[in-house]
């Protein structure tokens, strides 16, 4: 008996295509996001460096210290002329920290009060803390060579993210990966059934336009996004402190274009699965690659720099860095508009997609 | 009476089958048409073409203008062979939905459901989920679904497949109602004794048209004594 229900099963999944191959899809894709992103550890993260040492009698210090980092792989140095435009690169998002070496640093040394003084974005402590380790061990590494007893000091300044706790770093990705997720994949399951109970047919032969289904669907599930990303962000201020440092409607803005996104590419993918059980097998497909490389937990700076490259084709990588921005560096609109933009982008792409899909006549 | 619907040398091909090929009919205003065949004949095709749900060859037109237009589309009220309605919301909310998309104006909404629900006996069943009523309910709700906007052209597939025969006959009499009042109705069906109640019936076969005409003259110029002797006449014997 236990082989009938075997060879039927069996038998279901062959005659089922289209789910065969997103069974045996689903678990490739699951297990190249995980080995590929934790490959190697963080990498080529972009610092600027500011070096006014004057040194003593023609001899920098600060240089052996700049010939240790431009070794280490974690760093990508990138030299500016002051301070000043260090800073501002900082707060522009351009690098996450400025090495700052002051004029005196030689001789400051030399008299045993020296400081090389870190400016740091620590708002993805994943990345500042290999940056602050990079730092240590090129000082470590200096005094070594010539032969200090102890290490030079590192004074470090967070210019953001300042005391911030785990769950505050981790806040903005919780958010995004649910939202994202939920409006993905909740309207994927409802065009499945729209489309296996007939009622697409129906609606396709009402007056309604196809812009006009997808904008239903789109604003249902912004204000139910919304409504999720209010209880995230409520209950984990109210349960464990989180402060918001900037707009929280700033924040409620990427998260309704995170969930307008994941709505028209769910909408898009339904026209993949045409059965209820492809639709669940589409669900690690979507979860995963989110989950795995949008920055939600594991920043981008510690995936290879190929795999960069497929985090920023995903929506939820833009809607984690504008959300932790907001949160943790108290950035406007104005500061997060690239990542609005991409939101954006990402909406007309799978829009033009959903259309096709659902206008698309046999 | 003007003619509601014109279909002319309608053509489907679905990768080597040709579903439909070559149909041409007119149906009036105020008729009630329908497609007679076995499964697989063509019907339903013929009925999506018809609706522009699929992209077919020939030219069709329904009440006056392109099928898929959305003013025409207002006008016509569609059942499709599967349920296709909300289960997850009742009886009223599914109403109201289609109401809505249709452009019922909200001042007209509850006289027009109370008038749908009354005609196929939904009353008592208004505010139970969908997915709750029995199969012969859910249908009635599908046609409800359907009738909620007055539609102009009404297009049944199967409409009383797995309907018993009380609830059939019941919504036949609606049906000669509605012919009444000028609606135009195409149903397809399989089976003899209600292409026998339609005004017309097209006898489709293998996407083909077989003939056209009035159930009673069906009989009379194939020589039947019937309508079902009539239809294996037309197509060519006793094979299924």
């Amino acid at each position: 008996m236990i082989r009938a229900v075997l060879i039927r099963v069996l038998r279901e999944l062959k005659h089922d295509r289209r789910a065969l191959a997103l069974a045996f899809i689903a678990p490739l894709i699951v297990v190249l996001a995980f080995g590929e992103s934790f490959r190697g550890g963080v990498s080529d993260v972009p610092v600027a460096l500011v070096d006014m040492d004057r040194g003593v009698a023609g001899k920098k210090l600060s240089e052996l210290v700049v010939g240790r980092l431009k070794n280490d792989s974690t760093v990508r140095l990138l030299v500016v002329e002051n301070l000043e435009e260090g800073l501002d690169r900082l707060r522009g998002g351009e690098v996450w920290a400025v090495i700052y070496f002051p004029p005196g640093f030689t001789e400051s040394v030399l008299r045993g009060n020296a400081s090389l003084i870190l400016y740091l974005d620590a708002s993805n402590p994943a990345v500042s803390d290999a940056v602050v380790a990079s730092a240590r061990a090129a000082l470590a590494g200096a005094a070594a060579a010539r032969g200090f007893k102890q290490p030079l000091a590192l004074t470090v300044e967070p210019v953001y993210g300042a005391g911030a706790t785990y769950l505050e770093v981790f806040v903005s990705g919780v958010v995004s990966f649910a939202v994202f997720v939920l409006s993905t994949l909740l309207t994927l399951l409802s065009f499945v059934k729209e489309r296996v109970m007939g009622t697409l047919e129906r609606l396709k032969a009402s007056p309604l336009r196809v812009w006009e289904i997808m904008g239903g669907y789109s604003v249902a599930f912004s204000v139910l996004g919304s409504l999720q990303a209010a209880i995230i962000l409520g209950a984990a201020q109210v349960f464990y402190g989180l402060e918001i440092r900037g707009n929280p409607f700033d924040a409620l803005l990427v998260v309704i274009l995170l969930a307008i996104a994941g709505v028209n590419l769910g909408i898009a993918l339904s026209a993949l699965a045409r059965t209820e059980s492809q639709a669940v097998l589409t669900l690690p497909i979507v979860t995963i690659p989110t989950f795995l490389l949008s920055g939600v937990f594991w920043p981008l700076e510690a995936m290879p720099p190929y795999m960069r490259t497929v985090s920023r084709m995903l929506p939820a990588t833009y809607a984690v860095d504008a959300l932790r921005s907001v949160v943790l560096r108290g950035w406007g609109l104005g500061n997060i508009a690239a990542d609005l933009a991409a939101l954006a982008g990402f909406i007309a792409v799978f829009m033009t997609l959903g259309v096709i899909m659902l206008g698309r006549k046999e | 009476m003007g003619s509601s619907v014109t279909v002319r040398s309608l053509r489907k091909v679905f990768g080597n089958l040709v579903a439909v090929d070559g149909v041409s009919f007119d149906v009036a205003e105020g008729e009630i048409f329908a497609l007679l065949g076995p499964n697989g004949a063509g019907k339903t095709t013929t009925i999506r073409c018809l609706l522009g749900l699929l992209s077919c060859e020939g030219e069709a037109e329904i009440l006056g203008g392109r099928p898929g237009d959305p003013l025409i589309m207002e006008r016509v009220g569609y059942m499709p062979q599967a349920p296709a309605v909300y289960h997850n919301l009742t009886v009223r909310e599914n109403l109201e939905f289609f109401a809505e998309i249709y452009g019922v104006p909200r001042r007209r909404l509850d006289e027009r459901v109370r008038d749908v629900t009354a005609l196929l006996g939904l009353e008592e069943h208004l505010d139970r989920l969908v997915g709750k009523l029995s199969g012969g309910l859910v249908r009635r709700v599908s046609l409800a679904a359907a009738l909620i906007h007055e539609p102009r052209l009404l297009v049944l597939d199967e409409p009383t497949a797995g309907v018993d025969p009380r609830l059939r006959a019941r919504f036949w009499s609606h049906f000669y109602r509605l012919a009444e009042e000028g609606v135009t109705i195409i149903l397809s069906t399989h089976y003899m004794d209600e292409a026998a109640k339609a005004h017309r019936v097209a006898v489709i076969h293998r996407g083909r048209l077989a003939a056209v005409d009035s159930p009673r003259r069906l009989v009379e110029e194939t020589g039947s004594s019937s309508l079902e002797e009539a239809f294996l006449k037309l197509t060519g014997g006793a094979e299924p």
